[in-house]
């Protein structure tokens, strides 16, 4: 593995409906490019993660930042779509197709004009009113019913989510709240409560990828990724464990092994808390703690800077927003920065080894659509 | 030989629950017996493509709920749980309202209802008397 991030950039999380895809997208590529002085013609190609922009998003993006003539790869994959164009860049640079590249993660959430994600309604379970807060609030469901849990231990998720992005300019919400006025809140699909659920809201980020040979030629600093995979899960028609879904268990058991490092390496861990429950099941799921015990660990700050991995240092997706192509690429800049020492009143002090986890899109029979992991370490 | 179209819509809509009959169509894989309410053709498990349609419930096992109060379907809130079927697939169903209300690990049993979302949903089975 050679590729280094050597460059990122994002939006502010937010409303913004009055931008387009490229007008979200043009000046978090600008500010990439501009931070590391790169001349654009040294872009070799362009990869465009995104869920619901539409035909040749990337294109729209190219023409405002005047890199046409490359390959421009457009990527939909869910929640899964940034992290599945920083998948494929990599995979192209370790393979020494190209040098530099650029990787895109843009969303437009606000086109729908609020509510849940619009899901595909050829599904048999989408035409039956699933919901994805509902196949999160059914594993939370389950999760209360298995374990020694209560509502209060989901509400601490988004505590510490709020708390983390608090301290994050880039966050859409950058308030603090309380366990009450969390399960206070309107409920969207029982037991999750509204600030129990990322919000909806648009968001653009982007990250230059380049060969380990051109960063230290060009004496760039960054990120080199020691791991990266992508999985689709595996259908079931029977009875599935939702609180251990192997989609992210496998993809994470994979990317341990393919950069020779352990859970407990990991200084900092950005997972997809889309909902809160969601992060109590990913501890386990990626190793993080045994089975059983993430509760211990919400309920005892574990992972807010204290002795495990800071899970969220950006707030997550419960804090910072969660436009969905847009995120796994957004995960990446944060670590970027924490790895960098440039996140400033958040910095996870030291930091060396990082994770960022995407995973999302509601298929019945499967437990995700797509899984993608990757690992990083400080170059 | 062209390959034709699959008509998998057409057979969506005869798979599921059958208000009529009072139990749900499904499939089965001939070779393995993995069984799933989609009309698939070819197994997951095992990549048969011997997959022969068979009809299971209408009882089985709550696995998990949730009451939804925010999405397009009207009208809100509605109860939704996945049920795994006795012998069968786990299916998607609305919870009728009763005076016992859904937990993990009840049996329910699936009825046609005038008053759901999709003209059926699961009843919760009373409690045995304790004897």
């Amino acid at each position: 593995m050679s590729a280094i991030v050597v460059s990122g950039s994002m939006l502010r999380f937010g409303k913004y409906p009055g931008s387009s895809y490229s007008g979200l997208a043009t000046p978090v590529v600008r500010a990439a490019i501009d931070a590391i002085d790169l001349p654009t013609k040294s872009i070799d190609a362009m990869f465009v993660g995104h869920s619901f922009g539409g035909m040749l998003v990337g294109q729209r993006i190219s023409k405002q930042v005047g890199l046409g003539g490359i390959p421009i790869i457009n990527v939909d994959n869910a929640c899964s779509g940034g992290a599945t164009a920083l998948h494929e860049a990599t995979k192209a640079i370790n393979s020494g197709q190209y040098e530099t590249v650029l990787v895109v993660g843009v969303e437009k959430l606000t086109q729908f004009g609020g509510g849940t994600l619009p899901l595909v309604q050829e599904d048999r379970e989408v035409q039956q009113g699933v919901v994805m807060p509902a196949i999160y609030a059914m594993r939370a469901t389950r999760f209360l019913h298995e374990r020694d849990a209560t509502p209060s231990d989901l509400a601490k998720v988004a505590v510490k989510a709020r708390l983390h992005g608090s301290r994050n300019p880039y966050a859409q919400f950058q308030s603090t709240v309380t366990e009450d006025e969390v399960l206070a809140s309107r409920p969207i699909a029982s037991p999750l409560t509204l600030f129990q659920c990322c919000p909806t809201g648009d968001g653009a980020a982007a990250v230059i990828v380049t060969t380990e040979a051109n960063a230290r030629k060009r004496g760039l600093s960054g990120m080199k990724v020691i791991a990266s995979q992508l999985h689709s899960g595996t259908f079931e028609g029977e009875f599935r464990d939702m609180l251990w879904p192997e989609i992210s268990v496998h993809c994470a058991e994979q990317a341990y092994e393919q950069a020779g490092i352990t859970p407990g390496d990991l200084d900092v861990v950005e997972l997809h808390d889309a909902f809160t429950i969601a992060e109590l099941i990913y501890y386990e799921a990626l190793g993080l703690c045994e089975r059983g015990d993430s509760i211990r660990l919400i309920r005892e700050g574990l992972t807010s800077y204290s002795s495990l991995a800071t899970v969220n240092p950006s707030g997550g997706l419960l804090s910072k927003g969660h436009p969905v192509g847009a995120s796994g690429v957004a995960q990446a800049v944060e670590i970027l920065w924490q790895l960098t020492d440039k996140a400033e009143q958040r910095q996870v002090e030291g930091a060396r080894l990082a994770m960022s986890h995407v995973t999302g899109g509601g298929v019945s029979g499967y437990d995700h659509g797509a899984c993608a992991i990757h690992l990083y370490e400080r170059f | 030989m062209i390959p034709q179209p699959i008509l998998d819509i057409e057979r969506l809509d005869i798979s599921g629950y059958q208000v009529a009959d009072r139990h749900f169509v499904g499939t089965r894989c001939g070779s393995c017996g993995a069984t799933q309410l989609d009309a698939i053709a070819t197994c997951q498990r095992c990549s048969s493509s011997q997959i022969e349609v068979a009809s299971f419930g209408p009882e089985g096992v709550l696995y998990s709920f949730t009451t939804i109060y925010a999405s397009g379907k009207s009208p809100n809130p509605y109860t939704l749980a996945y049920v795994d079927l006795d012998a069968g697939p786990r299916v998607l169903g609305e919870v009728l309202a009763s005076e016992n209300g859904p937990l993990c690990g009840t049996r329910v049993v699936a009825v046609p209802s005038a008053e759901a979302l999709d003209a059926w949903g699961f009843q919760v089975q009373e409690k045995a008397a304790a004897s």
